[in-house]
């Protein structure tokens, strides 16, 4: 059961949530379905795409608000519209709405530089399980006003809060995006990132492996002198063989975004070994993103794959409690019932 | 359960802690009693000297038995009462766990106990080509443990981000002893970010044994410049200009003609014109061609807006120059008075010069002597407001002001606080920002975590217990707070 119907404004949101009778959840806050898999049995979804809209836009302070089932793309485009970007940059153009990317907590791969997406929400408006509200942050961008729930819901995926309202931080958009690649055996990967350690820092780094080979990447932005300037440092020094390349608008998109596959979260040098493994197999393939510990393989996870690691912890156990003791939000540990499954 | 007993706690640590760590004496306590803020004081049960992650544990765990608040505490360097014991609540110094666990240059990270002073991490990643970007102004003496309870910022905050960016993973312990470890070596969290939810906490939900930072490489060139001004709106509004122009520079600062008077006539001296209404700092980082780009934009804007004097500095004994009068701002204007309220507000960019009009208002109605230093890429105002704490009638008027102040920075779509945190000192301004049911979620969420209320109760949220002082606290403090700040 769905109920669309009652998501059209917060007031409405708040009744659901607060009032006996009628559906009675478990809810999922649910957006376009691009980021998170279908409800489980048992559980409804709160599909929030009716509340949308962006309700203001300031080029000025760099920053937009904008109801949460407002379509990224959507967002996007406004933005674009006055040469603006969202923070941090991320794969777009992959749907889904703004509250499903924040509550995804997806990850950026220029986060070194310009820090996760977790950074970039400046402020959250929002309701308990229980239909409270939840205010956090503002428009401005330093803000130490209460507690940072603006960062703390950030990857709760609609198990601790229904998200109504974001307040997002914005930047110019970039005027040059070049890369820097070098192929290279998988075992030189390591030297690779330990000379790319040493110098200006790019905006992101990627490594591709396909069959044995792999190449490094690194992603440059910026005003078109000085991003030239940066990738001839790079090549000098990444060493004989490495080469610029320029990374057209519509290349972005796929250039941030890992293909299909199985997803694994190491440590930049846990990444060195995985690679120099995976490069030892004639099918191995892998898409990595050393420098915010992701990337996704073609083979069988060696360590724990990030869907097995547990959802919070202690924390979040005591909040969800705390704010939700009728157990109004869906519980990502909650065991579907059996009733539901027969 | 018993309910609070001091002493059967003491008997408890007493096992565990030498005698010598565990500070009862009433003289030495007081040292405890407040912390860089000029206001507000209260004396602590007493002291306890804590020298490693074993003892912090055993230390949360007896005070969660024996029902006895604690404040977690580090160099006191704060600005909004966040240190000051209430209720005889006990001290729980950390400043002794002081080892940096590790720096790995690859990861580009580093673990560190709460005690490590802000400055000495800078340093010791400094010998790897990195370096830690946040820098309040007491990073000589502050402590990375409470930067990140309170969420501190600083000058170089503007490109680099508040503490919260550059907190990886950190190991806690809840206020009833419970270990807890979160976020991770990446930074990547697995469900909800409960690692930003502790950052800025201000020691309400238990405090930090370890935390686990991000490092950034240092710049390959720095480029330093001055920018003077006949009006501060004018300085704003090149400002303004500076980011609209797509430059990302690494600080942007203002100082208005009133500090500038007090930095030349001091120590800190840095060669500001003195007859400028204000002058911008603006830094620029990067590569050689980067900073010749944000040179371009950095002069255009500034001469747009009309700038008196424009200097550029590339060697560090220059750049070191003009930061020195930035850097002793505060600990100059110890010419003025002998007290300092440094308050800090937020406002959009745009209201900027605005505010800082009204702000001066403000300080002619309450007949204070009122001077601003501020990061202005931040919209992050501190008014100054100098007094002598030991005039009652006259602090009872710089409080006053400094809540219209407040008023107004929130009126403009703005905050309370920007680095410094709610503390004592705004928690009772809370509601011009939440309502009471926005507060209640929050406070549940408190309570949830501390469902007895012993970490640092009274702080940040109205309503707390309020037995504190307001005022001068005695001689030895303003000496105190002079080396710390200066």
């Amino acid at each position: 059961m769905s109920v669309e119907t009652a998501t059209k404004s917060i007031a409405l949101i708040k009744r659901v949530l607060s009032q006996s009778g009628g559906p009675t959840g478990p809810f999922m806050p649910a957006g376009l379905g691009t980021r998170s898999a279908p409800p489980p049995p048992g559980v409804e979804p709160l599909t929030l795409t009716a509340l949308s809209g962006v309700e203001d836009l300031d080029r000025d302070e760099l920053v937009l608000t904008a109801l949460a089932g407002t379509p990224v793309d959507r967002v996007a485009q406004e933005a674009a519209a006055v040469g603006l970007v969202l923070c941090p940059l991320i794969p777009l153009g992959t749907g889904g709405t703004l509250g499903g990317l924040y509550a995804s907590g997806s990850e950026s791969p220029c986060a070194p530089v310009e820090g996760h997406l977790r950074d970039a929400v400046l402020g959250v408006e929002g309701l308990t399980g229980s239909g409270a509200p939840i205010k956090s942050g503002g428009r401005v961008v330093k803000n130490v006003t209460g507690y940072d729930l603006t960062r703390f819901l950030c990857g709760s995926r609609g198990a601790l809060a229904v998200i109504t309202r974001l307040h997002w931080r914005l930047r110019l958009l970039p005027t040059d995006s070049i890369e820097v690649v070098i192929d290279c055996p998988a075992t030189d990967v390591g030297a690779r990132l330990r000379a790319l350690r040493a110098l200006p820092d790019p905006t992101a780094v990627r490594i591709d492996l396909n069959a044995g080979r792999t190449r490094v990447r690194a992603l440059i932005e910026g005003g078109r002198p000085s991003a030239s300037a940066r990738a001839e440092q790079l090549k000098r020094g990444l060493g004989p063989g490495a080469e610029i390349l320029s990374v057209p608008d519509e290349q972005l998109a796929p250039w941030l975004a890992p293909p299909a596959g199985t997803r694994e979260h190491a440590s930049v040098r846990g990444w060195i070994e995985r690679i120099e493994e995976l490069g030892t197999q004639s099918d191995g393939v892998a898409t990595v993103f050393p420098y915010i510990g992701v990337g996704t393989t073609s083979a069988p996870p060696a360590s724990a794959p990030l869907d097995a690691i547990p959802f919070g912890g202690e924390i979040t156990r005591r909040v969800r409690s705390a704010w939700d003791p009728e157990g109004r939000l869906w519980d990502p540990h909650r065991p579907v019932p059996r009733e539901v499954l027969s | 359960m018993p309910g609070r007993s001091d002493a059967a706690l003491f008997k408890t640590l007493a096992r565990i802690l030498p005698r010598t760590r565990i500070i009862t004496d009433s003289g030495e306590r007081s040292l405890y009693d407040t912390d860089g803020l000029a206001l507000y004081r209260g004396v602590p049960g007493a002291v306890l000297l804590l020298e490693n992650a074993e003892e912090v544990i055993a230390a949360v765990r007896a005070c969660h038995h024996h029902e006895v608040p604690f404040v977690p505490r580090g160099a006191g360097t704060g600005l909004s009462g966040g240190a000051v014991p209430l209720d005889e609540a006990w001290i729980l110094d950390v400043t002794g766990m002081d080892r940096i666990i590790e720096i790995d240059p690859l990861e580009s990270l580093a673990r560190i106990e709460p005690g490590v002073v802000n400055l000495d991490l800078d340093r010791a990643a400094s010998d790897y080509g990195l370096r830690y970007a946040p820098d309040p102004s007491s990073q000589r003496a502050c402590t990375l443990g409470g930067n990140i309870a309170e969420n501190s910022g600083g000058p170089h905050c503007f490109r680099h981000g508040m503490t919260t960016r550059h907190i990886l993973a950190l190991e806690v312990v809840l206020p009833d002893g419970t270990l807890t470890s979160l976020g991770s070596r990446s930074g990547a969290t697995a469900g909800p970010d409960e690692r930003g939810l502790f950052v800025g906490s201000e020691g309400t939900l238990g405090i930090a044994i370890e935390a686990t930072v991000a490092l950034i490489r240092r710049p390959e060139q720095v480029r330093t410049f001055l920018a003077s001004f006949s009006s501060l709106a004018a300085s704003c509004r090149a400002v303004s200009r500076i980011i609209a122009s797509g430059a990302r520079p690494a600080a942007l600062e203002i100082l208005d003609r009133l500090t500038i008077a007090a930095v030349e006539a001091s120590v800190f001296r840095a060669g500001y014109p003195t007859d400028a209404e204000a002058v911008l700092l603006v830094e620029g980082e990067g590569s050689p061609a980067e900073i010749e780009e944000e040179t371009a934009h950095v002069r255009a804007a500034c001469s747009a807006e009309g700038a008196l004097t424009f200097e550029e500095a590339d060697d560090l004994e220059a750049r070191t120059r003009l930061w020195r009068g930035r850097k002793g701002a505060f600990g100059a204007m110890g010419r003025v008075a002998r007290d300092l309220y440094v308050l800090d507000g937020v406002v959009p960019r745009r209201a900027l010069a605005d505010v800082i009009e009204k702000i001066a208002a403000i300080g002619k109605k309450y007949e204070l002597i009122l001077s601003n230093v501020f990061h202005a890429g931040d919209g992050n105002l501190h008014p100054n407001i100098s007094f002598d704490a030991r005039d009652p009638e006259q602090t009872t008027r710089v409080l006053a002001a400094g809540a219209e102040i407040l008023e107004l920075c929130v009126a403009a779509g703005g905050t309370l606080s920007g680095e410094h945190g709610i503390g004592i000192e705004k928690r009772d301004h809370m509601g011009l920002v939440f309502t009471e049911l926005e507060l209640e979620t929050q406070t549940r969420l408190r309570d949830a975590i501390d469902p007895r209320g012993l970490s640092n109760p009274g702080k940040v949220f109205p309503g707390g217990r309020s037995c504190v002082e307001a005022g001068h606290r005695g001689p030895g403090h303003a000496a105190r707070v002079e080396r710390i700040i200066g």
